[in-house]
């Protein structure tokens, strides 16, 4: 007996990015996505992460490619900007098409 | 999550979140109560000079507190941000607006200025305006320029307070003109200042200083 068709939009949610699809990376993702560049403190702010937290995602993002941390010196303060990697950027392109694809493609 | 995939929103979020530290309306509201001082001068003229003195001593102290405040008390609290080019070519579109703004009220002063000393070494100024006229032109005009830079420094920084302190920026330039009063500058200033003050301090409450790697920003 042959296997049900899955609709084409569960069989995309196998092609979706991991990486990104946790929901606090998401929101990191998205904010860099829309935004040049940010620092650690706003990105606390917008999305309402513990220091830990976000310190934890943005490891994974940065080891994943897709944010570049860039440490520096405001004055004497020393500062730390994320922005996202070309990859990173085109991976997140690549995620919203799939995830809308499969949003649309779901029978209502 | 399709609400989630609205990304204007979630930039315009951020874009806006920027003015929630009330300093704007602290600094505008403000700059009305110290250049409210210029019409408390008294008609005979005396101690013009100390109530000038003052008044630009207040501008550049209220200038100096949203810039340090900025620096030292909100943006440690906030976190910086660079937003895209859309929002680059915003800003510089309206620099160049202010920048026209500020050419045109100098030019009204130096007329003003112009006309003033030809009518004081007994010149005659024949712009066919009864005194009442032309101080309701003046009072219109600085109303219009006041209200309507306000306005567009709103628009362009999606500032929504803004149009209301444009308002009351417009308003509190009129009334004083016109009826050759203080107090609605005063009123409209503090119409302006004490909102601000009240989300400065909720500012403060909804956002302690972060931990010491966050501000260093060490991950």
């Amino acid at each position: 007996m042959a296997a049900p068709e899955m609709p084409a939009g569960l069989s995309a949610h196998g092609e979706v990015d991991r990486l990104i699809h946790e929901p606090a990376r998401f929101q990191v993702m998205a904010l860099l996505y829309v935004s040049e560049s940010a620092d650690f403190t706003f990105l606390m702010n917008q999305l309402g992460l513990t220091w830990g937290n976000l310190s934890a995602h943005i490891t994974k993002l940065e080891e994943g490619g897709y944010v570049a941390v860039e440490k520096g010196f405001k004055g004497k303060r020393p500062q730390t900007i994320l922005s996202l990697t070309k990859e990173g950027r085109k991976a997140f392109n690549v995620y919203r098409q799939a995830m809308k694809q499969m949003l649309d493609e779901i029978p209502e | 999550m399709s609400q989630n995939l609205d990304l204007k929103a979630i930039e315009r979020k951020a874009f806006r979140s920027v003015h929630q530290d009330g300093l704007w309306d602290i600094y505008l509201g403000g700059l009305m109560l110290v250049l409210s001082l210029f019409f408390a001068i008294p008609e005979s003229g005396e101690g013009e000079l100390t109530y000038m003195v003052i008044a630009l001593l207040g501008v550049t102290v209220v200038f100096a507190v949203f810039q340090l405040g900025k620096k030292y008390i909100t943006t440690p609290r906030m976190g910086q941000v660079q937003f895209g080019p859309e929002r680059q070519k915003r800003k510089i579109t309206l620099g160049w607006i202010m920048g026209a703004y500020v050419l045109v009220t100098l030019g009204m002063v130096l007329f003003s200025l112009y006309i003033w000393n030809r009518s004081a070494s007994g010149q005659t100024v024949d712009l066919a305006l009864t005194p009442s006229l032309e101080r309701v032109l003046v009072a219109l005009v600085a109303a219009l320029l006041a209200g309507t830079s306000t306005l567009v420094i709103s628009y362009f920084r999606e500032f929504v307070r803004g149009y209301y302190i444009a308002l009351l920026m417009g308003l509190g330039f009129f009334f004083p003109l016109l009826l050759d009063m203080t107090i609605p500058m005063i009123v409209a200033g503090a119409l302006i200042l004490v909102p601000g003050l009240i989300l400065f301090v909720n500012f403060l409450r909804q956002h302690p200083l972060p931990p010491q790697e966050a501000r260093h920003g060490s991950s």
